[in-house]
């Protein structure tokens, strides 16, 4: 794992300016939340650390090393999406073991730590599984353990429970968020959900029209809302939440 | 309580207009097979059963009568007085559309790709002209033998047109897979993983497609086997093509011989098929 930096990240597509001036550190083993409404800018600026995009202005450095411009496959970073997007021409095991093979680990290597992966996501019992035979939430658990597997710098995860319903999501969130804090793992956690955001991250980065509001634990992001908006979108039927990280 | 008629008898009526709508479809295909053993055909119903002899002329085991030409046997092996023989011209036709097929696949694919990936300035043209069938073989074939004369006539010009005529089929088949799945993610999946550009391609997004594939190899092939206009314009010499095949047996000659003509027609495109999917479904699967 390792200490994520943003420095001062701008990212514009013809007119529009989707980042602008984006500073942010996750420190190793932090799980930050980037919080904020669609188009808000969240996803370009993952997108950005994962190497999908090349920011028009500002760096994106893993611990010292300057990764702006640095191809995606060779940056190490765990992906997973709301969609899943699992390998449908492999097991799931195949799935899980395939960023190993890519990275030359030997076959029964690759077995062993797919399938301890699995089973610590409690589905073991999977790993001959065709994925489309899955629910939705295995998936996504196949997905994560995917991501894990090639021990990651960095897992991003852009809202990765968007399309679970609620008692599931309940579920996986506290699992998740346990097995991510037992792993030591440096996380961004891209999502719309403030409830999602407070229970899973350490720490929250509030954003909006492409710049970052916030940026605190989630106590002082609900209790002190540094600006209006930030008030108003957190404050949005926030219930009362057991805040597991104060 | 009463049930509404439509909920009581909707699924039967359903599966009987189904049924007789098969049953109306197939008929013919049923009657032409059974046709094709008949010694005679001159009301409805075929008569004269069972015989091979018109299986046998088209085939080109027995003597026909005219200059027809018979379909080209090749000996392949001699063991002890009995010889294996292959039909090569035969197998040379059905190779011919395959070619068409080989082309488009390797085209197709990666403009069908290109389409539901990208957003680019000429997306909607490439996509608009890709998908265009675009003229019918007659004017491809006459404005093939204009343009490249020395193409006329040849496999090679044939296999060309073939997969120029058929291409949309590949592209609106292999496209619709494309956008039916989440191509980017899976494409971001594979390269954060550690896959670079091409290796992605060839084992996530290619096998992922799969189904879209085959089935377009197959529309394609069955396609290419049946186009007449093209290859009675372009056809010179040679092997015949599979349509050119067919339509001198239903032209010039009895209506039984016709009737294995067409069987055996449908027999090869049955054949085709089954082998297509089959290598598609193996060729892809790792856990095959």
């Amino acid at each position: 794992m390792a200490r994520i930096t943003l420095d001062s990240v701008r990212k514009r597509y013809g007119e529009t300016m989707a980042v602008d001036g984006v500073s942010l550190t996750v420190d190793d083993g932090e799980i930050v939340g980037m919080l904020g409404p669609s188009g808000c800018g969240k996803t370009t600026t993952l997108r950005t650390v994962a190497g999908f995009e090349t920011p028009t202005a500002g760096t994106v450095s893993f611990d010292e090393r300057d990764v702006t411009h640095v191809p995606p496959e060779n940056r190490n970073v765990g992906l997973v999406f709301q969609e899943y997007a699992l390998f449908d021409n492999m097991t799931v095991r195949g799935n899980v073991a395939f960023g190993l093979k890519m990275r030359g680990v030997g076959k029964s290597e690759r077995r062993a730590r797919a399938d301890e992966l699995l089973d610590m996501l409690g589905i073991g019992e999977m790993a001959d599984r065709d994925p489309t035979t899955l629910s939705g939430g295995q998936q996504q658990r196949v997905g994560l353990a995917r991501a894990l597997a090639i021990e990651p710098s960095v897992l991003l995860l852009d809202e990765p429970m968007t399309g679970l319903d609620a008692k599931l999501k309940a579920r996986l969130r506290d699992e998740v968020g346990d097995l991510l804090t037992e792993l030591d793992v440096t996380g961004l956690y891209v999502t719309h959900d403030q409830e999602e955001a407070m229970l899973m991250c350490d720490r929250i980065a509030v954003m909006n029209e492409g710049r970052i509001e916030q940026v605190g634990t989630p106590r002082e992001v609900y209790e002190s809302p540094a600006t209006e908006f930030v008030s108003e979108f957190v404050a949005l039927d926030a219930p009362d939440l057991p805040f597991v990280r104060w | 309580m009463t049930v509404a008629p439509s909920r009581r008898f909707g699924r039967e009526l359903v599966t009987v207009i189904l049924f007789l709508t098969v049953a109306f479809l197939i008929a013919p295909v049923l009657l032409t097979f059974v046709g094709s053993f008949a010694g005679e055909w001159s009301g409805v119903f075929p008569s004269e059963f069972v015989t091979l002899r018109n299986w046998r002329e088209v085939l080109g085991l027995a003597e026909t009568i005219g200059s027809q030409r018979s379909m080209g046997w090749d000996s392949l092996l001699s063991v002890g007085g009995y010889t294996l023989a292959v039909p090569s011209e035969l197998l040379f036709s059905i190779g011919l559309a395959l070619g068409g097929v080989f082309i488009n696949l390797v085209v197709g694919v990666p403009i069908a790709y290109a389409v539901a990936r990208y957003d680019f300035r000429w997306d909607e043209w490439v996509s608009a002209i890709s998908v265009l069938p675009l003229v019918p073989g007659v004017i491809l074939g006459v404005a093939f033998l204009r343009a490249y004369p020395d193409l006329s006539g040849t496999s090679f010009g044939l296999i060309v047109g073939y997969s120029l005529l058929k291409a949309p089929f590949m592209v609106m088949a292999v496209r619709s897979e494309f956008e039916s799945m989440p191509l980017q993610r899976l494409e971001e999946s594979a390269r954060s993983l550690g896959a670079s550009w091409p290796r992605t391609f060839f084992t996530v997004i290619v096998p992922n497609a799969r189904s879209g594939i085959v089935s377009g190899a197959i529309i394609c092939w069955t396609l290419a086997a049946a186009e007449f206009n093209f290859s009675y314009i372009v056809w010179a010499k040679g092997t015949q093509p599979l349509a050119l095949f067919l339509q001198r047996h239903i032209s010039n000659s009895s209506f039984t011989r016709a009737a294995a003509a067409v069987s055996m027609f449908f027999c090869i495109i049955v054949a085709v098929t089954v082998l297509l999917q089959q290598v598609g479904s193996r060729g892809f699967d790792p856990r095959g």
